[in-house]
């Protein structure tokens, strides 16, 4: 899966009416590709059926 | 002095010379002394509540002289995170947002349930803003500085609480913890740490509650202590039944890896003590751990869209970057980490049916200075928020208690390790750190 950090910062930034400054841009984007590499561990292990969907 | 009025009298010594006559009014009063002689320096007190913990002392004297029986916490001074109501004081939440609030108007449940049982709250303590950190740097209330040493951090995000439990200020004190904040604070600053069984305090009355993570837990430097303050906050009469032969086993893998010489020989001395042979792999901590920490992210940004749009510029310059980000998660993450959590508390669950209570490292390494970006671990430089928490966070999505013991180190640095247990058994916590506080190992001294 290829994630890129700063097509999501604007299209979820648009999304919710959260406009970011230009100068926290970069950080986030960081925050943003550091939370989706935990995201993709989770992603990439196969459950079981979940008995509490 | 009556050792009830001295700074390392526990809370138990205390509440039990208050039954036996001593005046409440006189500890609250040599509580106030010590926090007004040494919070300049620690910086862990934000708010001090002096008229209210006298008029109570004075109350509770009171009602002793006509005949009314004291509570199992008669007396005991304690603060409280800067996340929890108390009335007549600011809930700041350790934020500029807040700071000019105006004062709470009730008190939170758990300072109901202390109080009703003759604890006296004397403050409130600082805190990584909004609980989002590790090291209680504050931007707003300035750096709580740890006892041991007030070059280092006294870890975060209860730093406040742990900073004052360890210089004695106070016997107990209440923070919240949702990927290691009691746990990981209580390790650097040498004092026990209790993270309770996910919904077993009641958190009405706290700044950001309703997350599925974070549960309010106390510090203490007793292991006596964390039984008498945990069965107050749950509104239980008394621990669960202790078990015997109590299965220890240490958790292995993950656990054993980034790890610095002091945190392997205090592991190690725990183990011995408790004659731990045995050794089970936690499963999946590091997927636990993420999944821990994107939960934990999204739920942050809960209630935080309109002061970001309209007040971004008060939030803490280390916060503001990562709650914009958590703000734009997506929900699949989030939801695909409460999954793979649901998943992961049916295998905890089959963990313990080999085993009573597991030990672990609670923090890789000792305090490191304050300003410090990244820790140097194993020969590795790793960034030193995400690092210090490596032990704790995997656990944080789990329904299960956990203790952080500190390890008795006469003229070292504090660091504590981890126990953890099945859910509602933190008897058998107890019981361990217990075992190994008679054998000396552990041991929890006020910094003077």
């Amino acid at each position: 899966v290829t994630f890129d950090p700063r097509a999501h910062l604007d299209a979820a930034a648009a999304a919710v009416d959260l406009p970011i400054p230009p100068e926290h841009r970069e950080a986030v984007a960081a925050n943003l590709a550091r939370l989706a590499a935990l995201a993709q561990e989770l992603l990439d292990i196969e459950l079981p059926p979940d008995p509490r969907p | 002095m009556n050792a009830a009025l001295r700074a390392d009298a526990t809370a138990s010594t205390i509440a039990a010379a208050v039954r036996d006559g001593l005046s409440a009014l006189e500890v609250i009063d040599a509580a106030l002394a010590r926090i007004e002689e040494r919070n300049a320096a620690l910086n862990a007190f934000t708010a001090i509540a002096a008229q209210r913990a006298r008029r109570r002392a004075s109350d509770l004297d009171g009602a002793r002289a006509r005949g009314t029986r004291p509570g199992r916490l008669a007396g005991v001074p304690f603060g409280v995170k800067a996340m929890i109501d108390v009335a007549g004081i600011t809930t700041t939440g350790g934020s500029a947002l807040y700071r000019d609030a105006p004062p709470a108007r009730h008190d939170a449940a758990v300072v109901r349930l202390l109080e009703a049982e003759g604890a006296i709250c004397v403050g409130a303590l600082n805190m990584d803003e909004l609980g989002m950190g590790g090291t209680t740097e504050n931007a707003c209330f300035g750096a709580t500085r740890n006892p041991h040493d007030a070059r280092r951090t006294p870890g975060g995000s209860s730093g406040g609480c742990a900073a004052a439990v360890a210089a004695g200020l106070v016997p107990i004190a209440i923070g919240s913890d949702a990927l290691g904040s009691v746990r990981l604070p209580a390790s650097l600053c040498g004092v026990y740490g209790l993270r309770p069984t996910r919904g077993s305090v009641d958190d009405s009355g706290t700044l950001g509650r309703g997350g599925s993570i974070a549960t309010l837990g106390p510090l203490a430097r007793s292991a006596a202590d964390v039984a008498l303050c945990h069965g107050v906050m749950t509104g239980a009469a008394d621990a669960t039944a202790a078990q015997e032969p109590l299965r220890i086993a240490a958790a292995g893998g993950y656990f054993r890896e980034r790890l610095d010489a002091d945190a392997a020989d205090a592991l190690a001395r725990a183990q011995e003590a408790l004659g731990v042979t045995r050794v089970l792999d936690f499963p999946e901590p590091r997927r636990a751990r993420a999944a821990s920490t994107l939960i934990n992210a999204a739920e942050s940004a809960t209630d935080k869209l309109e002061l970001l749009r309209t007040r971004l510029a008060q939030f803490d310059p280390s916060t503001r970057d990562r709650f914009l980000a958590h703000a734009l998660l997506p929900a699949q993450w989030y939801l695909r980490a409460q999954r793979f959590r649901r998943w992961h508390n049916a295998e905890v669950r089959r963990l313990f049916e080999q085993v009573d209570v597991l030990i672990m490292p609670a923090t890789p390494c000792v305090a490191p200075a304050i300003g410090t970006r990244t820790l140097r671990i194993d020969g590795v430089d790793l960034p030193t928020g995400p690092t210090l928490g490596w032990f704790t966070q995997p656990l944080a999505g789990t329904d299960c208690p956990a203790l952080t013991v500190p390890i008795a180190r006469p003229g070292r640095l504090p660091i504590g390790v981890q126990l953890f247990a099945p859910p509602r058994r933190e008897a058998w916590l107890v019981q361990a750190a217990s075992r190994l506080e008679a054998m000396d190992v552990a041991a929890a001294p006020v910094v003077a």
